[in-house]
């Protein structure tokens, strides 16, 4: 029994070092093991690289096992040339003891080129093989077993494993409407987007049909073998084989809106994570509990699209927070354009400490450089109009709505569009202009957007998990789609502004800011949506018909913090809902489930 | 900037190379194109005209994406990939860190004897001027990693293969230098068979002092490559998603 720890003893510096990657290839081999036969959906890619990693570590330590067995040969080399005199067997022991870091290094890594090798066999093929004979003998419940063959082409998904993504076709014929597909992107094995798919057609065993990206997908169907074999037909007269193999959904557990939940849904108070975001029961903020089940049950049943996390809080409490296709509470979620209504913030945070003169400042003051080379109608430009979307510059439509980027270039290019309408009045929703910010922030405090986001922002309300790496360039956050934050922290800062700037009896904004910013300066969309300083507004129905003002930050697939003062209610969403036109169809949960929950308690009409 | 952003998707939809080459291939393309754009703007062209002409030249055919992604795929960058892909993770960069840690510590205490290089053989001075280079190639991409903060660039990888040629090149030179000394061993045996035993231990002493000197050396030009590589191979993964991710 002590033989082991007796050669590791003895085998010098880096017998303990040995004995830790020992560990680490006995760990990544039971853990590809438990990936491999288990339920949670993973990435072919992410198994092969585990399964290759076991192999580099076991090289490591024979790497690592014959420097060991270098130098304890040359030590023991120089003892023996040094002594006066020699005992033979001692000379022996010590030889085979300059032995003892190769032997454990090679052990390591036998050991690894053996599970390696095997884990390597049990892939593909071989592996479904495998694990349908284990399925059969019953070794183990959980392994995938014997997938028959679909009876139809609406039974399963159809698999596109393109490496970080994996694309599943979800066909269904139940709504009378034909054949309709659903496009499932999962990304790192977690689903992305759900996108419909367009002009499906099967006749006989040909299919056709067209992609989100409108490209056409034309193919065979073999139900017998589990595949569509066809080609992406691109607009440009090129093609690309892509062939899909048929899959149970329960191969991806994370379609489900709730993984290995079973029974109907049941309310529970959120945990409280010691973030500073107080919880509460609903009775506590009145809020009836039937409308929180209502209103989950009604995403849970798809109403509203492709939701990733859903929070409602009332009187500055989080009373319901619930995660779908197995997000959770520490992920980091894209806030797309709601990172428009965090910049404005900012700009608020950087006039509230003197680095910014006021909302009339002229944009052009903040980049001096390029006054010379601006276009046309900038000198009358403000902050204000910058932030109401109103520059009224002539971008053309597409690049109104498609272009993005941020630093200097970026900056240069904004500045050299000419002003083309009234400024201050014609609402234009360019995202683009918004990066503008990212440089007058810099210029205005010495700092780049995320530092100052972390000292002015972040920090103070406890924020530390987030991410605006997003499209960097030069060391400037793109100000108009990039900011990831947990969906706790995107609460957070509905708290702070609806509290008029406050977080936990700490003013980080002043009230007079948030209140210019939630104000409606100008018509927006043809929703009759207002615009504030990068924040949107809106009337919707209240319970008993009257309307109902409401604030929200507001970022493409059901990014949202809808703030309605009038009854003290924060709703954050994410989701998925990119391209299948359930943008805003969360609204309409909010307005038939929620709202009539809610008891009369004291909120205002602005906050 | 992000103007050429859908024709970088389209085409990356029809890229048949797995990640990290098909994210590397589209930063190229992308910095290529923003360069063209560039200078076509820089000649006078309207912007519309400098986009227009730009996705005319970069004509992303089929066949022009299976000759970007030959030059991008090789069996040698697939197999630099698969090792670079174990020090991705936070776990695995510490462990690397402790392993190069424990290497530097565990081999320093012998290069510090004057008496392992009277040892060794003399071709451990020729590992000399390699590792020198190492450093240097590493300092440089160490430097350029520093100025890009954690924004990517166009030419950031550049020549970090070559401290994995270096190390492989130590491991060569190590080899050489044993079958020398074995040579020489054989000779004096040849001159002396009665003091056989002792120019054979003589041999082994001269290989485990020369091996330690080899080894440590074409160990750190490893660590640094890996560590470098990992550096450089976040900032490609961010770049590449900020560029295929899109923002609404």
């Amino acid at each position: 029994m002590s033989l082991l720890p007796d050669i590791v003893r003895q085998s010098g510096p880096f017998g303990p070092i040995l004995v830790v990657l020992g560990l680490v290839v006995l760990f990544l081999t039971l853990k590809v093991v438990v990936l491999a036969t288990g339920t949670r959906a993973f990435s072919v890619e992410d198994l092969r690289a585990q399964t290759n990693g076991i192999l580099f570590w076991g090289t490591a330590s024979a790497v690592l096992g014959f420097l060991g067995q270098c130098q304890s040969a040359y030590l023991a080399l120089t003892a023996i040339l040094s002594a006066t005199e020699l005992d033979p067997s001692i000379v022996a022991q010590g030889f085979v003891m300059t032995f003892f870091p190769s032997l454990i290094g090679l052990g390591i890594f036998v050991f690894s080129g053996v599970a390696w090798f095997s884990l390597r066999l049990l892939r593909g093929r071989v592996r479904a093989r495998a694990l349908c004979l284990l399925s059969i003998l019953a070794v183990s419940p959980s392994f995938g077993g014997c997938q028959p063959a679909p009876e139809s082409i609406t039974e399963g998904v159809w698999a596109l494993d393109t490496g970080p993504n994996v694309f599943l076709w979800e066909f269904d014929d139940s709504e009378g409407e034909g054949l309709t597909c659903v496009v499932h992107d999962l990304l790192g094995g977690l689903l992305y987007t759900d996108t419909p798919c367009q002009q499906v057609t099967l006749e006989g065993d040909q299919i056709s049909l067209v992609m989100p990206n409108r490209v056409r997908y034309e193919g065979t169907l073999d139900l017998a073998g589990g595949s569509i074999r066809g080609s992406l037909l691109y607009t440009d007269g090129s093609s690309l084989e892509a062939p899909f193999e048929w899959a149970s959904r329960d191969d991806y557990p994370t379609l489900a809106m709730r993984p290995g939940a079973s029974g109907p849904y049941a309310y529970a108070v959120p945990a409280d994570r010691g973030d500073g975001l107080e919880v509460a029961s609903p009775e506590e903020v009145g809020i009836d509990p039937d409308a929180l089940e209502a209103a989950v049950n009604a995403v849970l049943q798809g109403e509203a699209g492709m939701l990733k996390s859903m929070l409602v809080l009332r009187e500055g409490k989080l009373v319901l927070e619930e995660y779908f296709h197995e997000y959770g509470p520490d992920d980091l979620f894209p806030l797309r354009s709601c990172t428009k209504s965090i910049s404005s913030l900012l700009t608020g945070l950087a006039i509230q400490e003197g680095h910014i003169p006021g909302i009339e400042t002229p944009l052009l003051d903040f980049f001096p450089a390029d006054r010379e080379s601006a276009g046309n109608g900038w000198d009358g430009l403000t902050l204000e109009n910058l932030l109401t979307m109103s520059l009224a510059l002539d971008w053309s439509p597409a690049d109104a709505e498609n272009l993005h980027g941020t630093g200097p270039d970026a900056f240069r290019q904004i500045l050299a569009r000419d002003v083309a309408g009234r400024p201050g009045e014609d609402w234009q929703y360019v995202s683009m202009n918004v990066n503008l910010l990212a440089g007058i922030l810099h210029a205005a405090t010495g700092e780049y957007p995320e530092a100052f986001a972390e000292r002015a922002l972040f920090g103070p309300m406890g924020i530390t998990d987030w991410d605006w790496d997003g499209m960097k360039t030069e060391g400037f956050a793109l100000m108009d789609g990039s900011l990831r934050l947990r969906a706790r922290d995107m609460a957070k800062i509905g708290i702070m502004v609806m509290s008029g700037g406050v977080w936990l009896d700490r003013p980080v904004i002043s009230e007079e800011w948030i209140r210019h910013s939630l104000q409606p300066h100008l018509p927006a969309g043809e929703g009759g949506e207002t615009y504030g300083y990068l924040w949107w507004g809106m009337t919707i129905p209240g319970p008993a018909g009257a309307p109902v003002q409401v604030s929200f930050a507001n970022g493409w697939g059901s990014q949202f913090i809808i703030m309605i003062p009038r009854y003290d209610l924060i709703l954050v969403t994410t989701g998925g809902n990119d391209q299948n036109g359930k943008h805003l169809a969360i609204g309409q949960v909010l307005v038939r489930d929620l709202l009539p929950g809610l008891s009369e308690r004291g909120g205002t009409e602005s906050s | 900037m992000t103007r050429f952003n859908q024709t970088l998707r389209d085409a990356q939809a029809r890229l048949t190379v797995p990640e990290p080459a098909r994210s590397r291939i589209m930063l190229e393309l992308r910095a290529d194109m923003e360069d063209l754009y560039q200078e076509y703007v820089g000649r006078g062209m309207q912007e519309d005209e400098a986009e227009t002409a730009v996705a005319e030249t970069f004509d992303l055919t089929d066949d022009v994406l299976r000759d970007l992604v030959q030059v991008h795929d090789t069996p040698l960058e697939r197999s630099l990939e698969s090792l670079s892909l174990h020090v991705q993770s936070p776990w695995s960069r510490l462990l690397m860190t402790g392993l190069a840690l424990s290497v530097i510590v565990g081999s320093g205490t012998f290069l510090i004897r004057p008496e392992v290089y009277r040892v060794a053989s003399p071709v451990v001075w020729a590992m000399l001027p390699l590792l020198v280079a190492g450093v240097w190639i590493a300092g440089g991409h160490a430097f350029r990693l520093f100025k890009a903060g954690r924004s990517w660039s166009p030419g950031l990888r550049t020549g970090l293969s070559r401290l994995l040629g270096l190390a492989v090149t130590v491991l060569v030179i190590a080899a050489g230098g044993l079958w020398i000394e074995l040579y020489l061993s054989a000779l004096r045996i040849r001159e002396m068979p009665r003091e056989t035993m002792i120019h054979f231990i003589g041999w082994l002493y001269t290989s485990s002092a020369t091996l330690v000197v080899f080894l440590s050396g074409a160990l750190i030009l490893a660590f640094l490559w890996f560590f470098l590589e990992a550096r450089t191979r976040k900032l490609e993964r961010l770049a590449s998603s900020e560029l295929l991710g899109g923002v609404s």
